[in-house]
């Protein structure tokens, strides 16, 4: 059964819509990330949940009991609503210490101070914090008052935690280096958690469900992998990493023989060509570029190609490829150190499974490699 | 369970869902009320207090076609615009002497001119009428002794002068809060493009410090238009009458003309307004992001021997406005006639024996305004807060209407404002007219929007999320702001408090009309005993008013480390 | 303090606690605490007499411990009219007593049943023409308004004699005066010699050329004139004896020959006050021969009475040559007469 449950939520800025008719379900010991770019409205409906922010329709339940309907007039206020929130900028109080921070939440719970001061120090500890009560906020790194931050939502034990990209204003190393932390906490502690970013690596690490969302909207939600190796559409492709897109000419393909051909005329064998078929939006083919294989120049196989080499960058484990096929830009990524130069024709294969066909929700944009 | 809870809801009201409207439904009518009856009084045939007999446009073609209210106003726009230029030259120079160049001791120029603002341009004004009264006052010997014609401080140039050099600190600060906080690498940019330092000067620096010195010219403006002690100690000896001593005296002589008072109040409430709108649109139209609040270590300009013409310009300015007032106050106040002669035979301190000991009004005045000022000032701050946080921090639909109307008094004059108080509330069956209540309300309502503001540059500076997380540990709303907002707004806070208790320690033009018995204020004293013609005890009692300010600012800056001048420029 | 009575100061515990922590609290917390006199002894005094004056008349009243305590609320004359009218239009009257320097208003209160049908025991002693003839109000003082010049300045040799002399225009820039619009005594001034047959409105024309300074109060024209910067300025009589008695200020008086202007400043009680009771025990004792020995003793000023004599140093009152005024002609033409003098003094 799910804990949390966001239905048909509508959040309107004046004349804006923030969010439309959204619907989240999470599980009890999951962890779901809202993922968007900025102003896709994942905030938003983050802050719904917690009640720092109130909505025009739908509803917010959690374990059961409605926190939010305007339709019945229910609103609970956020500070009795069980929950716990990690703030992207810390949101550390500066007067206070490290230790009035964390147990604030007690002290108005009205805990007595010798439990206080044991649970402060056990969840500082857990956060790798350990011994920092008397420190003050701004005698700490960001990383540590980062983990501040979360030990201070930890404290109260919440039946849920809400992220709002709390590691973007951390430098790169640091932030790979939480958000492992993070997951391994989280899972540890079997806590429910709705985490928030527009970093797709960031969200494959810490989620075991992804809500991509845009414009108010969910595009698409499922395990990490899954929205990885299978996006249904242009944008949920390219948001969580690289991807090459051809526009389909439908009228050359032929979906009933798993035939898609793009616009500058091969076609493609694919295990999708059947999605032709569902809608009549413009469509493209997708591929990941490391799903891509270089094979030798006379094989012949099925969705294999030449195409002229642009240009070659050797990244260490791997080598990136921009090539020409047939006017249209692809992107390559095959391992070791591939040897070739700009002008030499290579020869691509690539399965047909791995060829995707998933709907242009941006059709205007021209299509290129991301 | 689900409905139990929210059941128990009902039951338990948040406190934000009272103390939100209720203090906007409070302010609303405390400022619209004075104003409806303003209102009622301009276009109304028969004064408020009789019968209605009907409505009319007669009194404000009255106000609009008689050469001697036409008159009035433009002696306003004379006087206004006189005194803002003269401010402003001031304060402009004395602002990039101090913030821009070498000129020795800037700390100490930066304090003394800073010094008039915490005595009244009231008493600023009378002090000057001792100082240059003809062939007796000190000035006027040091004059005579140099040959020079003598000044007659009863002019416009008197007005002006005395109100110029009394409102130059407020461009003063405005203008080097804006030198301050320009980031330096503007002015080397245009260095490096070639420009010379006059060049930088004039196409760079004065370009960006332009909507801050218009601000502060602009209040100068609108300040000195209501400005009702000066004129009425300087202009009204020589019959010169702008339109606030000429709404006094509509009201206060027999029979009175209210009708007429409110009309030609409209006519200020119209200046006014229209410098705050000009105000507004420059602010909005041109806030550079430049003036970042970081405090930058400003390029400073090497002016030579120019230093010390600089610091002589200082000086005088600073003699003027602080040093002569307060002298010829001081000496006033502990003789006991004022005449040329200058011995030490008058000397007594009759005059501070009377104040504190002979006349228990005078003590009650005193106690009065020790109580009045620093509970107004509190109040104030503590609605500022509940304001802010509304237009702020919530959601709520009102909001935008609350942002205006709490700046409503900004526009109003306090003579007009006070005249619709004092029927507002003579009106309202509740104890508060004839008691200090009255004077509470007024000074709270009068300056509403200045504390607003105030606190609003602080409020802006706390992010959000640092409420919120409060929120998110289980503290609520009253929870939030004790644990959160009020600690880190502690500094702008003390700083907007002390500004209030200044203002209203000296506060006259809506003490005077809504004192009563038992409720006098030191103000109000100062000016009945100027209208008496009681030098000595009125010296006595404005040094102990300058005394008061002088002593909150030092203890109250102390004790909490806040630079006024900084919470004066926002 | 006094002003601490329930319906008054600032006590309730929301101004009280804000005001504790302002850290401005001074002790004045005591203050507020302290025990709030009785409302029925309380009577509200409204006057137009100088503080200086009426606050150590009040003084003596309030030391003689009659049960009644007597508090002050000071103010020009016609803004004091202007509280009481106001007061009286919302039906909320703090005033009990109006003792201001023009009779014209107390007519129009006794007009409007607005005064208390008392009659003083001591009703008597005061003539004709210093009290209503129902005895509702009684001439409370008797104001002489004279000119008066500062005698370093000028010598007694030059200086004027008559309002005549007074309006030269040897004294151009010399001359103060208060604005007729402002005061009772000043419009009682303008009454008195514009209708008097040597002076009239000719004389007031003549006197505007002289560049008069017209100030709100006697007050201060008088210390302009004791500084020597209005070396002659029109005064009350008792404001130039006392300045001259108590400080010993360097102006002499001159009682002009053509006409010495009178203003009465009645004393009444308001029937609408909170107090009647209470403000007759005062009323009686103002108008009684220890309280107008006592105020004529603080200031020098004439009372109405015949059995209390002026202090040394002042002319008889009989001595005067005082114009009779019709009261009723005198009200009436007020508005008139201050708008002609608006009109010459251009205003």
């Amino acid at each position: 059964m799910s804990l949390l449950v966001v239905k048909n939520l509508v959040k309107r800025f004046g004349s804006f819509t923030a969010v439309e008719e959204i619907t989240v379900e999470i599980a009890k010991g999951e962890v779901c990330t809202l993922l968007g770019p900025s102003g896709c409205g994942k905030t938003t409906t983050l802050r719904c949940i917690a009640g720092l922010e109130s909505f025009d329709a739908g509803s917010v339940a959690l374990d059961g009991e409605v926190l939010a309907d305007p339709a019945k007039g229910v609103f609970v206020p956020p500070e009795e609503r069980n929950l716990g929130m990690v703030f992207q900028s810390y949101a550390l109080w500066p007067h206070k210490s490290v230790g009035e921070n964390v147990s604030l939440g007690l002290k108005i719970g009205k805990v007595s101070a010798a439990e206080i001061r044991g649970r402060v120090a056990d969840v500082l500890k857990m956060v790798g914090m350990a011994g920092t009560e008397k420190r003050f906020p701004d005698s700490l790194s960001g990383g540590q008052q980062q983990r501040v931050s979360l030990a201070r939502a930890l404290i109260l034990q919440p039946a849920c935690l809400l992220f709002d990209e709390p590691l973007s204003n951390l430098d790169l190393l640091l932030r790979e280096r939480m958000r492992f932390e993070i997951r391994e906490l989280l899972v540890k502690l079997g806590i429910t958690a709705v985490y928030v970013t527009h970093d797709q690596s960031e969200a494959m690490v810490i989620s075991d469900h992804i809500v991509v969302m845009k414009e108010g909207a969910v595009k698409q939600e499922g395990a990490p992998a899954d929205i990885y190796t299978r996006p249904r559409s242009r944008f949920a492709a390219e948001f969580l990493g690289r991807a090459n897109l051809l526009p389909v000419d439908r009228a050359a393909s032929a979906p009933a023989e798993g035939l898609v051909a793009v616009t500058n005329g091969y076609i493609f064998e694919s295990g999708e060509a059947a999605r032709l078929t569902e809608s009549d939006e413009a469509m493209l083919v997708a591929f990941r570029p490391e799903m891509a294989r270089l094979v030798d120049a006379d094989e012949n196989l099925a969705n294999a190609f030449d195409a002229q080499v642009r240009s070659v960058s050797f990244l260490g484990a791997q080598t990136q490829l921009e090539l020409d096929f047939s006017g249209d830009d692809l992107n390559l990524l095959v391992p070791g150190h591939y040897q070739a130069s700009a002008g030499d024709t290579v020869r691509v294969v690539i399965n047909a499974e791995d060829v995707l066909v998933i709907v242009d929700d941006d059709p205007d944009v021209q299509v290129l490699p991301s | 369970m689900k409905e139990s809870r929210i059941s128990l809801r009902w039951r338990r009201p948040r406190i934000e869902t009272l103390v939100f409207p209720g203090v906007t439904i409070l302010l609303s009518c405390a400022i619209l009320f004075p104003l409806g009856f303003l209102v009622y009084g301009a276009f109304s045939i028969t004064p408020i207090g009789t019968p209605n007999e009907g409505y009319t446009l007669a009194n404000l073609i009255e106000v609009l076609s008689n050469p001697r209210y036409l008159q009035a106003i433009g002696h306003t726009l004379i006087t206004a615009s006189g005194s803002t230029l003269l401010a402003s030259g001031i304060g402009i120079s004395m602002a990039y002497l101090v913030a821009r160049t070498n000129v020795p001791g800037p700390r100490l120029i930066r304090m003394g001119v800073m010094i008039p603002f915490f005595s009244s341009p009231f008493v600023g004004a009378l002090a000057w009428s001792l100082l240059a009264q003809k062939d007796v006052g000190l000035i006027s010997i040091v004059m005579s002794f140099f040959g020079l014609p003598a000044i007659n401080i009863y002019s416009v140039g008197g007005i002006i002068w005395v109100q110029g050099l009394f409102y130059a600190p407020y461009v003063f600060i405005f203008c080097t809060s804006a030198l301050y906080n320009m980031d330096p690498s503007l002015e080397e940019a245009g260095h490096m493009s070639g420009l010379n330092r006059r060049q930088v000067m004039t196409r760079i620096t004065i370009p960006l410090i332009a909507p801050a010195i218009l601000s502060g010219m602009l209040l100068t403006f609108v300040s000195t238009a209501g400005q009702f002690g000066v004129p009425a100690v300087l202009g009204t000896p020589f019959n010169y009458y702008v339109i606030t001593t000429y709404i006094y005296d509509l009201t206060m002589t027999y029979p009175s003309r209210f009708n007429m008072a409110s009309s030609l109040s409209f006519v200020l409430f119209f200046i006014v307004a229209l410098g705050v709108w000009v105000q507004n649109r420059i602010i909005q139209g041109r806030s550079y992001t430049t003036l970042s609040g970081k405090g930058f270590r400003p390029k400073i300009v090497d002016i030579g021997g120019w230093r010390w013409v600089a610091v002589g310009f200082a000086l005088t300015f600073i003699l003027c406005s602080s040093i002569l007032p307060l002298l010829i106050l001081g000496y006033v106040s502990v003789v006991s006639l004022y005449t040329a002669e200058y011995s030490w035979a008058f000397l007594t301190l009759d005059n501070y024996r009377d104040l504190f000991f002979g006349n228990d009004m005078n003590l009650r005045a005193i106690k009065n305004t020790l109580m009045l000022a620093p509970s107004a000032a509190m109040l104030a701050v503590v609605l500022a807060i509940v304001i802010n946080w509304v237009t702020l921090r919530t959601r709520l639909r009102y909001r935008r209407v609350v942002d205006y109307l709490v700046m409503i008094p900004v526009s109003v004059p306090h003579v007009v404002l006070a005249i619709g108080m004092l029927w507002t509330y003579i009106y309202l069956p509740l104890p508060i007219y004839g008691t200090l209540w009255i004077l509470l309300i007024g000074y709270v309502t009068g300056f509403i929007p200045f504390a607003v503001r105030n606190v609003a540059s602080t409020f802006m500076q706390i992010d959000k999320s640092l409420e919120e997380a409060a929120t998110m540990v289980g503290a609520n709303w009253l929870r939030t702001v004790r644990e959160v907002t009020l600690p880190l707004l502690k500094p702008g806070l003390v700083g907007a408090w002390m500004l209030l208790f200044i203002i209203y320690v000296r506060e006259l033009t809506t003490s005077i009309f809504l004192y009563s018995p038992n409720s006098e204020v030191m103000a109000v004293m100062i000016y009945n005993r100027w209208a008496e013609g009681d030098y000595g005890p009125l010296c006595a009692m404005a040094m102990a008013q300058v005394f008061f300010i002088g002593a909150v600012i030092f203890l109250v800056g102390y004790i909490f480390k806040v630079d006024i001048s900084r919470s004066l420029a926002q | 303090m006094k002003a601490s009575k329930e319906k008054g100061s600032i006590s309730s515990p929301t101004s009280r606690r804000s005001f504790l922590k302002s850290g401005v609290a001074l002790g004045l917390s005591s203050i507020c605490g302290k025990a709030a006199t009785d409302e029925s002894r309380r009577v509200t005094l409204y006057t137009s007499m100088p503080s200086k004056y009426s606050n150590p008349a009040v003084k003596v009243f309030n030391d003689l411990n009659t049960g009644v305590h007597v508090d002050v609320f000071y103010s020009t004359t016609y803004q004091v009219l202007q509280r009481v009218i106001a007061e009286l239009t919302a039906d909320r009257l703090i005033a009990d007593i109006m003792l201001i320097a023009d009779p014209g208003p107390y007519l129009d209160l006794k007009a409007r049943g607005e005064l208390l049908d008392y009659v003083t025991p001591h009703i008597d002693m005061y003539p004709p023409g210093q009290r209503d003839v129902d005895g509702l109000w009684v001439n409370g003082r008797t104001i002489a308004t004279i000119f008066a010049f500062n005698h370093r300045v000028l010598s007694a040799n030059d200086a004027p004699r008559s309002w005549e002399e007074f309006a030269d225009a040897d004294w151009a820039n010399m001359l103060g005066a208060m604005d007729v619009r402002q005061g009772g005594t000043a419009y009682s001034w303008y009454y008195s010699t514009r209708n008097h047959p040597e002076l009239g409105v000719r004389w007031w024309k003549k006197l505007a050329k002289t560049n008069l300074v017209l100030t709100r109060g006697h007050g201060a024209l008088m210390d302009r004139m004791v500084s020597g910067e209005l070396p002659i300025t029109e005064q009350l009589d008792y404001y130039v004896w006392e300045k001259v008695r108590n400080k010993n200020a360097p102006v002499a008086a001159v009682y002009p020959a053509e006409v010495i202007p009178i203003s009465l400043a009645p004393i009444s009680i308001l029937r609408r006050g909170p107090n009647n009771e209470g403000a007759k025990i005062f009323y009686d004792w103002w108008l009684s021969k220890h309280g107008q020995e006592t105020i004529a003793g603080i200031n020098g000023i004439y009372s109405p009475r015949s059995d209390v004599t002026p202090l040394p140093g002042k002319p008889p009152f009989d001595s005067l040559n005082t114009m009779d005024i019709d009261l009723t002609d005198f009200s009436r033409s007020r508005e008139a007469l201050q708008k002609e003098f608006t009109q010459i003094f251009g205003l």
